[in-house]
């Protein structure tokens, strides 16, 4: 398969997962306390000392294990503190937190500052610095209610913060401090296995484009092979035998080659061009599908599949020419899979009437193919992203690339199902018109 | 093999594409060869291979055919109890794949390999190469 395709085994992505989590497991907590000794009183409780209490930017992780500590749900904490003395502070620590990429997972914020600002407005304006940070306010007061803290922190930071009254208790305090800090840590982790597999889908796409052009790839080198034995081994007999009829002869063969190597390669080029801009064109269906069958000639001669048209109405249509070569091709690369032994595939055009109005003509595109067909159980799975019946030869994207391209692209249907007698047949239905006012772009 | 002039020696020529037949018989004409029968595909080649009668000294091949391809030949060949040591010649196109297929070729015993497309000089060598005529090929120009 492709080298793209590689980058993403499960290995790697587990590794990257794991490294994530033992490496970079952010156990940073801020306090935020005008009162000394309250600020210590927390640090004692999350991060138990062993020796003086640190000021400011001063951090420590929990002591060995070995050095006979408490309970052992204790020895797992590694909570970092850093305590800043009044809003400025604060700010500051949290800005050079981002500066070095050390970021806050939560922090304790006295509401009650004795400053210009309370712990509210603080972590308002913390927020935007770093939206990441969970907050818990402490308080004496039950001064503020859970919604006017809402309204001001704004309704997408509801889950970013929380509260506890004055006085606390030491297994409070540790527990929010833990809960917080997990939460930051889980979010963090979503976040970037939703990149990683955003990103692993979308190597998957390429892959799956890279499959196409390389099975036109590969029929292009077998065909051009030919084609220059065709002018290397004319024009070599010709200048050996030298008489002016094989000369003639040869020349018109290699005519003859060079036209039709030209006509590959640009079949070829139209093929790896199509993902530029979505174009709407009045095409011949007919000519698309034509197109698909000769560029998959080469995959059904060595395959032994013999492609009949038994209904083939020419029609019009507005459509992306190159969109649809490109689902034929798939359906038809998926029918060559089903039949490795070789058979038949059917493909029928008809003009049909969709509903009473005059401007509502669409065309059916039937493709049928003479293979096992697919269990009725697995049928409705088919179109999912990632669904593959072929283990390591499928990523499973073709046909929903190709259900995205009918459905989306062309406001048309794409209904797959087993064919009564035998195969697999796929039923595609396009509107002669694209409507005016869709949002393409 | 040395005692078989060249114009009586038999070669089947196997490939699907007609033009690159003509080609072939056109070089080994100019070669000094003077016999040749032609099959499409594998599977027409090999009825050749099992009529006892037909005389055959060499067989070059295409690779990439219909139906039965040139490997299936060729293995089919080197099974053959009378046929087993007949002299194989495959020719492929340049693709990605080709090494992998030569070395699978060389696995069953292939003579030579040529790859499409290729220059008289080449083929004249493969072919004396494969009819171990050497010596001979001195006399054909």
């Amino acid at each position: 398969m492709s080298s793209v395709a590689k980058k993403i085994t499960p290995t790697s992505f587990a590794e990257a997962v794991s490294n994530r989590i033992n490496g970079h497991y952010n156990w940073r907590v801020l306090i935020v306390e005008d009162e000394p000794a309250i600020a210590e009183g927390i640090q004692n409780i999350i991060a138990p000392p062993t020796s003086v209490i640190p000021i400011h930017r001063s951090s420590r992780q929990r002591p060995n294990p070995a050095n006979g500590n408490s309970s052992p749900s204790a020895q797992k904490d590694q909570f970092e503190v850093v305590w800043a003395k009044n809003p400025t502070e604060a700010l500051k620590f949290v800005q050079d937190s981002i500066a070095q990429n050390k970021p806050f997972a939560m922090g304790f914020f006295d509401v009650l500052l004795g400053s210009s600002i309370d712990g509210i407005e603080l972590v308002r304006q913390i927020h935007q610095i770093d939206p990441r940070m969970y907050a818990v306010f402490v308080t004496a007061y039950h001064d503020r209610t859970v919604d006017s803290i809402n309204q001001i922190l704004g309704p997408d930071k509801a889950d970013r913060w929380d509260y506890m009254n004055k006085p606390f208790t030491d297994g409070s305090i540790l527990q929010k401090a833990r809960n917080a800090v997990s939460m930051w840590n889980l979010k963090e982790q979503k976040k970037h296995q939703e990149e990683q597999l955003a990103e692993a889908a979308n190597l998957l796409l390429q892959g799956e484009r890279a499959n196409t052009v390389a099975a036109v790839g590969r029929s292009v080198a077998h065909e051009f092979g030919n084609l220059l034995m065709h002018i290397i081994g004319h024009a070599e007999i010709a200048l050996i035998k030298s008489d002016v009829t094989t000369m003639q002869q040869s020349l018109a063969t290699i005519l003859k080659a060079g036209d039709t190597a030209a006509s590959v390669l640009k079949k070829f080029k139209k093929m790896h061009n199509s993902d530029q801009s979505i174009e709407f064109t009045e095409i011949s269906i007919n000519q698309s599908i034509d197109e698909a069958v000769d560029l998959m000639g080469h995959e059904f001669k060595k395959r032994m599949i013999q492609v009949t048209r038994p209904i083939f109405h020419k029609c019009v249509l507005e459509a992306n020419h190159h969109s649809l070569v490109q689902v034929f091709m798939n359906l038809f690369i998926n029918a060559s899979h089903a039949m490795p032994h070789g058979g038949q595939i059917d493909i029928s055009v008809t003009r049909i009437m969709h509903g009473e109005l005059p401007n509502s003509g669409m065309v059916e595109i039937r493709i049928r193919d003479h293979g096992p067909g697919i269990p009725e159980e697995i049928l409705p799975l088919v179109l999912d992203a990632f669904f593959t019946t072929k283990g390591q030869q499928g990523t499973g994207l073709g046909l929903g690339i190709c259900k995205e391209i009918i459905q989306s692209e062309h406001q048309g249907e794409f209904h797959i199902g087993n064919h009564p007698s035998k195969g697999l047949e796929i039923v595609i239905r396009l509107p002669e018109k694209q409507e005016v006012s869709d949002e393409r772009s | 093999m040395k005692e078989v002039s060249m114009d009586r020696m038999v070669i089947l020529i196997v490939d699907d594409d007609n033009e690159i037949r003509s080609i072939m018989k056109d070089y080994l004409t100019i070669f000094g060869f003077r016999s040749f029968i032609e099959a499409k595909d594998g599977a027409e080649a090999y009825r050749f291979i099992l009529d006892s009668v037909q005389r055959i000294d060499l067989i070059i091949s295409d690779w990439e055919m219909p139906r039965t391809d040139g490997l299936t030949l060729l293995r089919a060949v080197r099974k053959h109890p009378a046929r087993h040591s007949t002299p194989f010649i495959m020719v492929t196109s340049q693709q990605s794949q080709e090494k992998l297929k030569i070395t699978h070729a060389k696995r069953h015993a292939v003579d030579c390999y040529i790859i499409k497309p290729f220059r008289a000089e080449v083929l004249k060598e493969k072919v004396m190469q494969a009819l171990k005529l050497y010596e001979d090929s001195s006399k054909v120009s």
